[in-house]
């Protein structure tokens, strides 16, 4: 046979498992198609389900960065030894959406960094500290008005009063206040249909809840891998305790996204109608159908853009969170005299 | 800042254009046989243009054209089309 023969027959053997794909141009894959594998084959990711050969999706290896597999997704040692060369991140969660580990490659850990974090302590910590919370209160008024929901006055006083705090606890009891005023007013931004009482967490008791709780650890997930990015230890914080397994300085960093970013999204889909009570299980768990759903809208809000009001340029949502991991890693460092959260007036 | 490149091959041994069809796979869109679409950045560009220098012989021929915006708009069609874009959900 003549060596085009052979090509073409090569290439026709092929065809029959490949079709012509897409562009792909993004870098973060979330994987929620159950019992499937993940593989590294050639130049891509592959998805594939147990023990079948035809195959889910396929992403090209260069351009992944971040793979989120939920629940009972298994990940073969070969995508694992692509992390390491390509610095590149799996993050594990529960098939409910629950943060569990992730698997992140070695290289880079820089020592000074994590020096300067271990010496932020007392009046360094507590400046960081209050610009965040003062940070996050402003935020819980913008979004409150941005509803047509006039703000209480207490919440400006409690802002004010979070730059003056005078230690942590003053701070955390300020920040107790806020909170629940805040909370007290969400239930009107929401559409007929929905109520929220009060804030509920493990579990959470209703379907509002639900919703907020996983849409705080997707964000926080993001906070943590923009700290790691930057060599950050994201759990050891400035204002929450550090206790085992908790990642405090992420938590820290989540405040002032919680109002503007968590919240503002789970209204959205609340009020636009995107999800309903239909798309709910009895246990306040979101539906297979309707959780993929969720993980595709969250994900092109993440990218959504908007204009920056420090900077005053164009920036996505997730951009802007690894953007604050920066200023907030400059802070601790001491390259910076204080932490800037990210604020928006109005 | 990423570019859209079209990257096309002509090359005779299997075992050579395999290679070069698994780091093309690795960076972007199959589009039709020996032709690579991709979208990345200069970076990634000299990445995968060393590679494949590494690989081909010396009759093997590889050419990449770049396109602009406005050309990447202007791309048809003729016969079955070719996915716009890949969804980074599964």
């Amino acid at each position: 046979m003549a060596e085009s023969d052979r090509a073409v027959e090569g290439a026709e053997a092929f065809r029959m498992v490949r079709t012509s794909e897409g562009m792909f141009d993004d870098d973060v894959v979330y994987v929620s198609a159950q019992k499937s594998r993940v593989r590294a084959e050639g130049g891509r990711i592959t998805v594939t389900p147990w023990g079948e050969k035809e195959v889910l999706a396929s992403f090209p290896l260069e351009k992944v960065r971040t793979i989120n597999v939920f629940g009972s997704v298994s990940v073969s040692s070969s995508v694992l030894t692509k992390c390491r060369e390509n610095g590149m991140a799996v993050n594990y969660f529960t098939y409910y959406g629950r943060y569990e580990g992730s698997f992140v490659p070695v290289h880079n850990t820089i020592a000074e960094v994590r020096r300067h974090q271990y010496g932020c302590t007392g009046a360094r910590a507590l400046r960081i500290a209050r610009a965040m919370i003062g940070g996050k209160i402003r935020n819980s008024r913008t979004l409150l008005s941005r509803k047509h929901v006039s703000p209480p006055g207490r919440l400006k006083e409690l802002e004010q009063n979070a730059g003056g705090a005078r230690d942590m606890g003053a701070l955390r009891s300020m920040e107790g206040e806020a909170a629940s005023i805040y909370f007290a007013s969400l239930d009107e931004c929401l559409i007929e249909g929905w109520t929220f009482q009060k804030r509920t967490r493990r579990p959470p008791q209703d379907h509002i809840n639900a919703l907020l709780s996983l849409t705080y650890a997707m964000v926080q997930n993001e906070v943590i891998s923009a700290l790691r990015q930057y060599n950050l230890d994201p759990f050891l914080g400035v204002m929450h305790v550090d206790r085992h397994g908790r990642p405090a300085l992420a938590l820290d960093l989540l405040e002032e996204f919680r109002p503007i970013f968590c919240d503002a999204f789970a209204l959205r889909l609340v009020n636009q109608r995107i999800l309903t009570h239909d798309d709910f299980k009895e246990d306040n768990h979101l539906k297979d159908t309707s959780f993929k759903k969720y993980l595709s809208q969250y994900d092109s809000y993440m990218k959504e853009e908007f204009r920056h009001p420090g900077f005053k340029y164009r920036v996505s949502r997730r951009r802007a969170i690894i953007m604050q991991a920066i200023l907030l890693r400059k802070a601790i460092t001491g390259e910076m005299k204080i932490y800037h959260p990210l604020v928006f007036m109005r | 800042m990423s570019v859209r490149l079209v990257v096309t091959y002509d090359i005779s041994k299997d075992k050579i254009r395999n290679r070069v069809f698994r780091i093309l796979e690795g960076y972007g869109a199959w589009k039709q046989y020996s032709i690579f679409e991709l979208e990345i950045t200069d970076v990634q560009r000299v990445q995968m243009e060393e590679k494949i220098r590494g690989v081909i012989g010396p009759h093997d021929r590889v050419r990449v054209y770049e396109l602009c915006t406005r050309c990447v708009g202007k791309i048809t069609d003729l016969g079955e089309q070719s996915p716009e874009s890949l969804s980074n959900v599964v």
